[in-house]
């Protein structure tokens, strides 16, 4: 005996669904009912699981929440913290709140479009799948009950017409037809796309790199017409773009730092500066406080040049305030290095005042006392 | 199956079956376009181009092009992202929150008010892009290491913030509107007769099928992303307010931004969503879907939210005031009466007079009253944006920095271009796409239908 499939068609939503419960009553199970729109109370009378898709996109917002964590955590505090307006950059938690909005958008970005993901997925929706309602009508204005019957269909045929069924349909079930494939190229259209690409492609590619550009589409500002700041102008003063200040000109605030940025400066810092602010618990704290912002990704929270981005390998050769490491500095020649750099350091003039790098040095100081 | 009481008034007119509204949705779509359509289609287009020349010219001469100055360092183009990016709120409002407090009247203007949403956030971020001068280098602002080495972007800046937040709400938007969109592409596929539409709307249409298990998923999913899509359409824009709000100019700094952005933004959106629908409505015989009563409905949302933004204003004034700071003081005083004065009361006068005068119901149900002043109110909401924006930057802490601005015709031509492009969108969008959610709308049918609710008076 072969397999029979029975449509049986509804023109009405409320027709329907009696139509389900009877058929249910009479302990039939519905293969399923094709609907154009969603009727609300078909899943429970035809006794469809609840779906789990909430669920999983609660799981999907929790994996979106934990991802910004760990993307801000790492790209701010662990493989290269930066010192964004002297905010201090090597605590997640401290920096936290201006995560906030990166934390909530990445949630939403993960549940949203994982659970349409899911949702796709499961309903085995995408682009070319072949459209399976087997009456074009149920997405206007029919609703279709479907069933593969093994066997006698009279009784099933019956109870459809009795709760209202306009029409009811019985066919054998022949092999599936074969899947249709949106995207179809004959060969030859194929052979023919892929020798353009392969051709475009082709262009590419060159023995030299182009040192020069043949002829330049968009001049993307080259080409000023206006002096550039800075720039030689020969209508200018000494045939600059800028003029000079007065000699020994000072901002406001400014304490000029006399000592040159030589060897024989470094010397004369190493041995004659001393610190003019007072050495006290007030100054070494606020110190510390900056140390904490401005030193601490190389230098280290100990002053034993193992920062972070010393321990992600960025830079290389800092070395620990340790009298063994360092035999010979002061707090002179801690300022005089704050102040124009060393090596690998760059001169932190310009982020720090003049009393800010000395309360520095004498943090360091401090270190440099706790280390062996 | 349950009944609405009959005092309410009925959400489609007429004498509607199920039938009817798959052929009403799906006219416009099968039909041949008229003359209007051709004619608004080439005007959008000319207007396109013309954005599209003064994009290339900002592109290749830089940004010197464009107005502005070393004190004017913000000017159109971010009044523009604003603006645009707030006329897109109201789409999603009418979408997922009108979805969460089950407000039927919804249904028959979600679908277009969220293809209005996707295509204005579209020349929103096309401001941003053009602003970085190099709109190739783009990428950069993704959490890419950059150049490559191992630098990465600030999290920290609310710039950065801006990126996360458009780039989400643009697509979940456009994943929200497309998972709505399949099963009325679907009822298009089983109605279309040439191969080459049925060709195109099947692969559109993702193979949808209308099984009960596929409903039941689809409702869930639609719920789901109307709870995520309500506080993000809120974050959109508190975050845009935070690009100026966590900056020191006077008459940015402020805590109150957010939420006065946020009700600005749904002011502004619903005012477009009536622009675009009154004319939809009538070129694509729509009228018994898209009522009086649907119109008076939105006209109430302008008239609430214009007045928080009124509201708004008044209490920046008030603050500024009480707050006895100089510089914050000044700012207003010169927004008032300064050399801009005169955006400044267009601003008053178009977002916080002309809505009050919703309160009248002869005027709020008045289809030509209602399209005049929803073009005032988005003349008004760019201004305010303008005003923010460059009345607080022209007057420097330097009053030898104090400068004005003035649009070039390459500043103008950006913004014209991308109203051109929106409508472009916006036109082909309503030639092709089924411009109401059929498939939610036949749900409601029976119990909001006017012929429905008739049959059920005297039960």
């Amino acid at each position: 005996m072969s397999k029979k499939l029975v449509h049986g068609l509804f023109d009405d939503d409320d027709i329907l669904m009696s139509g389900v419960k009877a058929v249910r009553q009479k302990g039939i199970d519905i293969d399923e009912v094709y609907t154009p729109f969603p009727v609300h109370g078909l899943d429970k009378a035809m006794g469809l699981k609840p779906t789990r898709i909430a669920s999983a996109a609660f799981i999907f917002g929790i994996i979106g929440f934990f991802f910004a964590i760990w993307l801000t955590w790492f790209m701010m505090i662990e493989d290269w913290p930066q010192n964004i307006g002297g905010k201090p950059s090597f605590t997640w938690l401290e920096n936290m709140p201006s995560f906030i909005p990166i934390m909530f958008e990445m949630t939403i970005f993960f549940t949203a479009h994982l659970m349409v993901t899911t949702y796709f997925f499961k309903n085995k929706l995408y682009p070319g799948s072949a459209g399976i309602n087997p009456d074009p009508r149920t997405t206007d204005d029919k609703f279709l009950m479907e069933f593969f019957v093994d066997g006698d269909t009279s009784n099933l045929e019956a109870i459809l017409k009795d709760s209202g069924a306009i029409e009811v349909t019985v066919k054998d079930i022949v092999e599936e037809e074969k899947r249709n494939l949106w995207f179809k190229l004959p060969p030859k259209s194929a052979s023919v796309v892929v020798i353009l690409l392969g051709l475009g492609l082709s262009s590419c590619s060159s023995d030299e790199p182009m040192r020069e550009p043949v002829s330049v589409y968009m001049p993307d500002m080259y080409h000023s017409v206006a002096y550039e700041p800075y720039s030689e102008d020969p209508n200018g003063i000494n045939s600059m773009e800028a003029r000079t200040p007065v000699d020994g000109t000072i901002k406001r605030g400014y304490v000029p730092y006399d000592i040159p940025n030589t060897n024989e400066g470094y010397q004369e810092a190493l041995m004659n500066l001393k610190s003019p602010i007072a050495s006290n618990d007030e100054n070494a704290k606020y110190g510390e406080e900056l140390y904490n912002i401005y030193c601490i990704s190389c230098h280290g929270i100990n002053g034993d040049g193992q920062g972070k981005l010393v321990q992600n390998e960025k830079f290389l050769g800092v070395p620990s305030y340790a009298a063994s490491r360092l035999p010979n500095i002061s707090e002179g020649s801690i300022f005089h290095v704050i102040t124009y750099g060393k090596n690998m350091m760059g001169s932190h003039a310009s982020q720090l005042t003049w009393d800010e790098r000395w309360k520095i040095s004498q943090h360091v100081l401090k270190l440099r006392s706790q280390l062996k | 199956m349950h009944y609405e009481s009959e005092i309410r008034e009925p959400l489609v007119l007429g004498n509607k079956s199920y039938s009817d509204v798959t052929r009403d949705v799906a006219a416009p779509v099968e039909g041949k376009a008229n003359k209007m359509w051709w004619f608004a289609f080439t005007l959008a287009t000319i207007a396109f181009l013309w954005g599209i020349g003064a994009m290339a010219i900002t592109i290749g001469e830089g940004i010197g092009s464009w107005g502005l100055n070393k004190t004017v360092g913000w000017a159109w183009d971010i009044t523009n992202f604003v603006w645009w990016v707030g006329i897109g709120h109201a789409g999603t409002l009418i979408s997922a929150v009108l979805l969460l407090f089950r407000q039927k009247w919804r249904m028959s203007i979600n679908r277009s008010a969220e293809a209005m949403t996707i295509f204005a956030v579209v020349q929103a971020a096309l401001f941003p892009l053009l602003h970085m001068g190099r709109p190739w280098l783009a990428y950069w602002v993704f959490p890419f290491p950059n150049n490559f080495g191992s630098l990465w972007v600030n999290f920290n800046s609310p710039l950065l913030w801006d990126v996360f937040a458009i780039s989400t709400y643009f697509s979940v938007s456009t994943v929200f509107w497309y998972v709505g969109l399949i099963p009325d592409f679907a009822m298009i596929r089983d109605r279309a007769v040439k191969p080459f539409q049925k060709h195109i709307y099947k692969i559109m249409s993702f193979g949808w099928s209308g099984k009960a298990k596929h409903w039941q998923r689809f409702e869930e999913v639609s719920l789901v992303l109307a709870g995520l899509a309500t506080p993000l359409v809120l974050s959109v824009h508190t975050i845009v307010s935070m690009d100026f709000a966590t900056s020191v100019i006077p008459g940015w700094h402020t805590t109150i931004f957010p939420p006065y952005f946020v009700a600005g933004a749904i002011f502004s959106g619903f005012a477009m969503v009536q622009t675009l629908l009154i004319i939809m409505r009538k070129v694509v015989n729509l009228e018994s879907y898209i009522t009086i009563q649907h119109i008076e409905m939105m006209n109430i949302v302008i008239m609430l939210t214009g007045s928080i933004v009124g509201v708004a204003y008044i209490t920046e004034l008030f603050m500024a005031w009480y707050s006895g700071v100089e510089y914050e003081q000044y700012a207003f005083l010169n927004r008032a009466t300064g050399p801009y004065w005169w955006a400044y009361l267009s601003m008053m006068t178009f977002n916080v007079v002309s809505p009050q005068l919703m309160w009248f119901k002869k005027l709020r149900t008045s289809i030509m009253f209602t399209f005049v002043l929803s073009i005032i109110v988005n003349v008004g909401m760019w201004f305010e944006r303008f005003v923010i924006i460059v009345t607080s930057l022209h007057r420097d802490y330097l009053p030898s920095s104090w400068s004005m601005f003035s649009p070039t015709y390459v500043d103008i031509g950006i913004f014209v271009g991308t109203i051109g492009f929106f409508f472009v969108l916006f036109l082909l969008y309503a030639r092709t796409f089924p411009v109401i959610a059929q498939a939610e709308l036949k749900t409601i049918l029976k119990s909001s239908g006017e012929s429905q609710k008739k049959l059920h008076k005297h039960e």
